[in-house]
């Protein structure tokens, strides 16, 4: 590793945590596949013993052993259009490719079920609906209401009935009874892992900053995969010491930290090397949308822990307003300290790319910041060329000064 | 003998060498097509560019290169982008410039400079060429015509034919479709140019435009795509007519080299 740059000591935990999450998905039954977007049916599949796997993430994993684009081309050779999400589409093409192609950590094996809430995007409600028809399946799903303003006591009512009801048909599917007692005790540490995440988050406004985009977003499969065990609290109190040590004797993740940038939209999982390019050339990045807003799980600390993962379904980007997500965005900047910020023009993924080049605008007027643009794709790599992002970015970091 | 300091700009399309003086001025310069090989066009640039000035290598106290092959020549360890100076050589050139379009070959550029001449914003192209020189090239490789021949073809025209700007090989089937129904060649061209302009236009816009606006690079020599940029985003201006306008990033280059120098004698 270059000496410009410490990675954290517990990314190696995180990465034994990540094998043995998809080794538990090889092994384990029943087998349901659930959205990786704050969703709740993640923490009543850890109480109901079902053991749950993302494609989403599993199309993060290719992306990293640098298969992705050649599982989107699979995927567009079996009828899905190239202009869809390359999430879905590495993840579906994983599938098809399955008989003739050796698969990252042994693929994802058919789901007994499904499972899913309706505040991620809207491809994901048609992607889930594609497996249903794939594996003639049962759907279990929460219905949520998207927040333009404020969220309405009603809504919070509307979507606790609705995980009551998708409560009731895992329990019909199972044939048994989720306990209460169970929820409440996946729901507690939850909340326990979404108190350290705010702490780690929090932590990231120090100068110098002590982790990483790539620590952040390697720690985030914690919430993301693990939401409800005791294993994730385990090891986010682990990631948020390492951090509170570093911040503590001013350690930064960059050893000669001279700008401070915030990274919009999701990361290029293919190329988790290009915040190194940044890194290298003494700039942190501390915080992305992705990581603080699409990630921005509330705390599940309600007394009744049905209301508690309906709040959790209703915040983050995906659900709420453009507006939202300015204001968060203009007060970052200023709680981050940051000199810029790096927008990634995500060529598939249309729900995250409205609104960003308004959010460039607005950073531009109030702050008189710069504000990169960089085109590529989150999963399909095919969209992503070297020498046309790395002059921007460097015209970028010679405009910093 | 003057002191020289020397810029080299290895673009996709072509290389320019540039040598400047210790007042600024120009003394020599070069231009060759790029290739394959970025490291034989960098120095073969470099060699006209001091054989013109009838100086030797080492005359020149030092060398920054710039552009897409800036990291892969031999000439020197200095690079800045080509963005950054574009910007330097555009304002040495128009010293109240505030917005620069550069139309190269396979990509535009647009930047934004503060009043102290620093780059306040950019936006280039995506891996679209739809929207670059290679647009109008192509186009004019299939009517048989040069790009020159296309420009004054569009100045003729009175009337221009909506043309789509969204893929540049779209377009050429578009081309041929309107000829084969008839319609004036002037004005389909113009159409063309038209085309090209939007898009550089909305690329700009986005960015933000004020005056005064310099357009440079080899776009700069076609009167047709000036007229149809001057409809949509006000007065342009281009570089003084002795200086070939592909030379901005090179220029700028120079100057950054004379810079360098400067400070680290200083």
């Amino acid at each position: 590793m270059s000496e410009k740059r410490r990675a954290l000591e517990v990314n190696k935990v995180i990465g034994g945590a990540i094998r043995k999450h998809y080794q538990d998905v090889q092994q384990n039954r029943p087998l349901a596949y659930a959205l990786l977007a704050p969703d709740p049916m993640i923490e009543l599949c850890y109480a109901a013993g079902i053991q749950p796997a993302f494609p989403e993430n599993y199309a993060c994993v290719c992306a990293a052993r640098k298969v992705s684009g050649r599982f989107c081309e699979v995927a567009e050779n079996n009828r899905l259009l190239p202009d869809l999400c390359s999430y879905m589409r590495t993840a579906v093409g994983s599938w098809f490719a399955r008989e003739v192609e050796k698969l990252p950590m042994g693929g994802l094996p058919e789901p007994d079920f499904l499972v899913y809430t309706t505040s991620a995007c809207v491809t994901y409600y048609k992607w889930w609906d594609l497996y249903r028809f794939y594996f003639n399946k049962p759907l279990i799903y929460v219905n949520t209401p998207r927040i333009m303003d404020e969220i309405e006591d009603y809504y919070v009512d509307f979507t606790m009935k609705e995980i009551q009801r998708a409560i009731g048909e895992l329990e019909k599917f199972l044939g048994k009874k989720i306990p209460d007692e169970k929820i409440a005790e996946v729901v507690k540490y939850s909340d326990q892992l979404v108190e350290y995440w705010h702490k780690m988050l929090e932590l990231q406004k120090t100068v110098p900053a002590p982790a990483g985009l790539n620590d952040i977003s390697n720690i985030l499969f914690l919430l993301v995969a693990l939401p409800g065990t005791k294993e994730a609290v385990d090891i986010a109190k682990q990631a948020y010491e390492e951090m509170r040590e570093r911040a503590d004797k001013k350690i930064g993740n960059v050893s000669d930290e001279k700008h401070r940038l915030m990274w919009l939209n999701i990361p290029m999982w293919y190329n988790l090397g290009l915040t190194n390019y940044f890194e290298d050339r003494g700039c942190a990045i501390p915080i992305s949308d992705y990581t603080n807003y699409i990630w921005g799980v509330p705390r599940l600390d309600k007394p009744d822990p049905i209301e508690s993962l309906a709040i959790k379904a209703l915040k983050g980007e995906l659900n709420e307003s453009v507006e939202y997500y300015i204001d968060w965005m203009l007060r970052d900047i200023k709680e981050y300290k940051l000199d810029g910020v790096v927008i990634h023009s995500n060529r598939s993924c249309k729900v995250l790319s409205v609104g960003l080049l308004d959010a460039a605008k607005i950073v531009r007027e109030t702050y008189d910041i710069p504000v990169l643009i960089i085109e590529s794709d989150h999963t399909d790599d095919r969209a992503y060329s070297d020498a046309e992002v790395k002059t921007r970015i460097d015209a970028f970091i010679e405009s910093l000064g | 003998m003057a002191r020289l300091f020397a810029g080299v700009d290895i673009g996709s399309t072509s290389t320019k060498a540039v040598i400047l003086d210790d007042s600024e001025k120009i003394v020599a310069y070069h231009i060759i097509p790029s290739g394959s090989d970025f490291k034989k066009s960098s120095r073969a640039s470099f060699e006209a560019a001091l054989e013109k000035a009838r100086v030797e290598t080492a005359d020149v106290q030092l060398v920054v290169s710039t552009g897409y092959g800036r990291y892969i020549t031999d000439l020197t360890s200095k690079a800045v982008t080509e963005i950054t100076c574009c910007a330097r050589g555009a304002r040495h050139l128009v010293p109240d410039v505030r917005t620069i379009i550069d139309v190269g070959g396979q990509d535009v550029k647009v930047i934004k400079v503060s009043e102290e001449g620093k780059v306040t914003d950019f936006a280039l192209n995506d891996k679209c060429a739809a929207g670059t020189g290679r647009f109008l090239e192509r186009i004019a490789a299939s009517l048989g015509l040069s790009i020159e021949e296309m420009a004054e073809l569009s100045l003729k025209s009175a009337h221009k034919i909506a043309i789509s700007n969204t893929c540049t090989v779209f377009a050429e089937s578009e081309v041929i479709s309107r000829i084969s129904n008839g319609e004036p060649l002037e004005d389909i061209v113009r159409g063309l140019h038209s085309a090209l302009a939007s898009r550089i236009a909305g690329l700009a816009q986005r960015v933000g435009v004020q005056p005064v606006l310099l357009l440079c690079g080899g776009g700069a020599k076609n009167a047709g795509l000036v007229r149809e940029l001057e409809e949509l985003l006000g007065e342009v201006k281009l570089p003084p007519e002795d200086i070939d306008p592909r030379l901005v990033p090179a220029i700028g280059a120079a100057l950054f080299a004379k810079e360098f120098f400067e400070n680290k004698s200083s």
